[in-house]
């Protein structure tokens, strides 16, 4: 089973113009894929999976089922699951009636729903809640029982728009551990919407990060967190995000070769040379080509280094903030070109207000491009190399 | 100088001397003289209404007339059952019951349709509807009569239903709508991705959901539709199609005034109501506590 969408676009009409929601989204989870779409709030996450879902007429593009074009059919017969952030439980049916309710529309005779019912709730181990209406039971087994409608009948693909948006960050981590249980067990496509990249990095196997009704990049987690696509990619994902310095771009060696030849050059065939607060540094070459002379270099907080000799680093800034995360610390430094987050072990002594250098491993920078925002060089260029999505 | 000081120097100044335990429970007895004034304002007719229908008609113009009817009679009753009254009952049960199930279904799929489906300038029609129910009975029945008997709806009880209907219908769309603004949409949307049509969703999810509301708005066209006279009073000439405000009307119509009968008529008129409206009571602030009223 397989979920397809093609160049899927939703605008509303407004006073005054139309606003676009969603622009042109392909998209394509696979059997047994779990996909989330993430994204900052009014990206177009929550409007695609409407779309998906049959909730919303899309504008034009096409939303294939299976491979069956589903643009035009009603919700009810797109055989599909879907769990609202508001979980939409119906307060005046109980437990078991709500779950065996998608089967009562189905037809199915009352001792066969009871049953099917009964070993959906098992599954989501609330068989001991059947008879409760869902106002009396708690937070998590609400959501466990939404879960459990979902899997009552055979859908074709699960659809989840923020399910765990409203629960507390305990609960969180345990019914995320069922939605995850659930698709592993009923090997089907899911869907999953939501802000927290987190969530969305934890439990999926490919994440679409989307912004401004945007598609910016897919691919698996790992390769966002490496490989980031494009700065709103490298920005969204990671926490603390990444950090950017503004530099200039001096010169890409093969750019000359890569506009001669016309094809498309492998990653790792050139360099790029930046320079940034008067340090010059050289880094591989990515499929995408600069366009302009200003570039913006990325660098993660973990690999962060403070100095207190200012010789050591790359420039100085002055120490600001340190916070406890877990077992490190996080340390803000105010910089040139503004906030450097950095993480720093335990035992890092130095005071706030003091002026400390900025370093960074340079196998672990991006460069992206001012124009297009699209990564045009990096540290790392082994391993899986992702192509910009908008690269225009 | 505070202002509460001054007031203490006033010639209330004894009140804040005393305890404020004492002062609450003076308030209380205060509150409970006026409640205890205001039911007997409203309650008294009721009773005197009740009372007179069980006095013998000799008792009822002596004087000073006395408070309890010492000898109880349902002589007044049993004159009034021979009259018409028994077929007027009958037809208000009628009216009003097609009264109520024409309204609360129209306001209910109505309500439904304005609170969902993207219709243009919904929202100002709604607003607007509510401007039909500001027209006094009078100003429509005029025109209906004129109509109705164009239609042949002269003198029939389906008549009275849909001209009745018209007045009761605004305020109870609009009750509708608003109701149905809170229930949330998410819960239809599942049933609908879960595999039923938008129709079982509305029966199944939204109608359960909406009772409070539809209760609400039976109870108030009911209360409308029992007490209407203006509008059958045109409508329905036919004393055998007669409601029983228009019977009770009839009565002081007469060379002298039945006041026995009247009354008796009335207590019966008044039960039915009375019933209603005690069980239904809490279902229409649950009703109008949605509607935000």
């Amino acid at each position: 089973m397989t979920v397809e969408l093609t160049a899927l676009t939703k605008s509303y009409d407004i006073p005054g113009g139309e606003e676009i929601a969603v622009n042109g989204i392909d998209l394509e989870v696979g059997e047994d894929e779990f996909v989330s779409l993430v994204g900052p709030s009014g990206c177009g996450k929550s409007t695609t999976l409407r779309c998906i879902a049959g909730l919303e007429t899309p504008t034009s593009g096409e939303i294939r089922i299976n491979g069956e074009d589903v643009t035009d059919t009603a919700p009810n017969k797109r055989g599909l699951a879907m769990m609202f952030q508001d979980i939409a439980l119906y307060p005046h049916m109980t437990v078991w009636e709500n779950i065996a309710y998608p089967l009562k529309v189905r037809g199915v005779s009352e001792d066969d729903r009871h049953e099917e019912a009964t070993a959906a709730a098992e599954v989501m181990r609330i068989a001991d809640l059947l008879d409760k209406y869902p106002g009396e039971l708690s937070g998590g087994q609400r959501q466990r029982c939404a879960l459990a409608r979902t899997i009552v009948y055979d859908p074709k693909a699960f659809l989840m728009d923020e399910p765990l948006s409203d629960l507390d960050a305990k609960l969180k981590v345990a019914v995320r551990k069922e939605i995850q249980r659930v698709h592993d067990r009923v090997e089907r496509p899911t869907i999953y919407v939501t802000h927290d990249q987190a969530e969305a990095l934890s439990m999926s196997d490919r994440v679409a990060v989307m912004n401004d009704g945007e598609l910016m990049g897919i691919a698996t987690p790992d390769e966002h967190y490496n490989f980031p696509a494009n700065k709103f990619i490298a920005s969204f994902i990671g926490n603390p995000s990444m950090n950017f310095v503004t530099g200039q771009l001096l010169s890409s060696s093969d750019r000359e070769e890569r506009s001669s030849s016309g094809s498309r050059a492998k990653p790792g065939d050139g360099t790029i040379t930046v320079e940034f607060h008067d340090n010059e540094i050289e880094l591989g070459a990515t499929v995408n080509e600069p366009r302009s002379e200003t570039v913006e270099i990325g660098f993660r907080p973990e690999v962060v280094d403070l100095h207190a000799d200012p010789d050591e680093g790359y420039f100085e800034g002055t120490l600001e903030l340190i916070e406890r995360i877990g077992d490190r610390r996080l340390a803000t430094i105010q910089g040139p070109d503004g906030e450097i987050r950095a993480m720093v072990p335990d035992s890092y002594t130095a005071s706030e207000g003091t002026q400390v250098s900025v370093s960074f491993d340079e196998r672990d920078a991006h460069v992206f491009d001012d124009g297009t925002k699209n990564v045009v060089g990096r540290g790392r260029t082994e391993g899986a190399e992702i192509t910009a999505e908008s690269s225009s | 100088m505070s202002i509460a000081s001054s007031w203490e120097d006033g010639p209330l100044g004894f009140w804040y001397e005393l305890p404020y335990q004492t002062q609450k429970k003076i308030k209380n007895v205060l509150l409970n003289v006026l409640l205890a004034i205001v039911l007997v304002l409203i309650l008294f007719p009721i009773y005197w209404m009740i009372a007179t229908s069980l006095f013998h008609s000799n008792d009822l113009f002596t004087l000073p007339m006395p408070l309890f009817p010492s000898d109880p009679t349902f002589v007044e009753y049993r004159a009034v059952l021979e009259t018409e009254v028994v077929q007027w009952y009958t037809n208000t049960v009628l009216v009003s019951a097609g009264i109520v199930l024409l309204t609360t279904t129209a306001a209910t799929l109505g309500g439904y349709g304005l609170a969902r489906l993207d219709i243009p300038y919904k929202k100002t029609f709604a607003r607007v509807i509510l401007f039909g129910y500001m027209f006094p009975p009078i100003l429509l029945s005029i025109p209906m009569f004129i109509f109705w008997r164009q239609l042949g709806l002269i003198n029939s009880l389906p008549g009275i239903i849909l001209a009745q209907t018209a007045t009761t219908l605004p305020f109870s769309l609009w009750l509708m709508w608003q109701f149905f603004q809170t229930v949330p949409y998410s819960l239809e949307e599942s049933a609908m991705v879960g595999g039923s049509s938008r129709f079982r969703a509305f029966v199944d999810v939204a109608l359960p959901m909406a009772k409070p509301g539809m209760i609400a708005v039976a109870i108030f066209s009911f209360a409308i539709a029992w007490g209407a006279y203006t509008i059958p009073s045109i409508l329905l000439t036919d004393s055998s199609k007669w409601v029983l405000t228009l019977g009770l009307a009839s009565f002081t119509e007469a060379e002298s005034v039945l006041w026995g009968q009247i009354m008796a008529a009335s207590t019966l008129f008044v039960l039915p109501t009375f019933f209603f409206m005690y069980y239904l009571q809490k279902y229409i602030l649950e009703g109008f506590r949605a509607g935000r009223i």
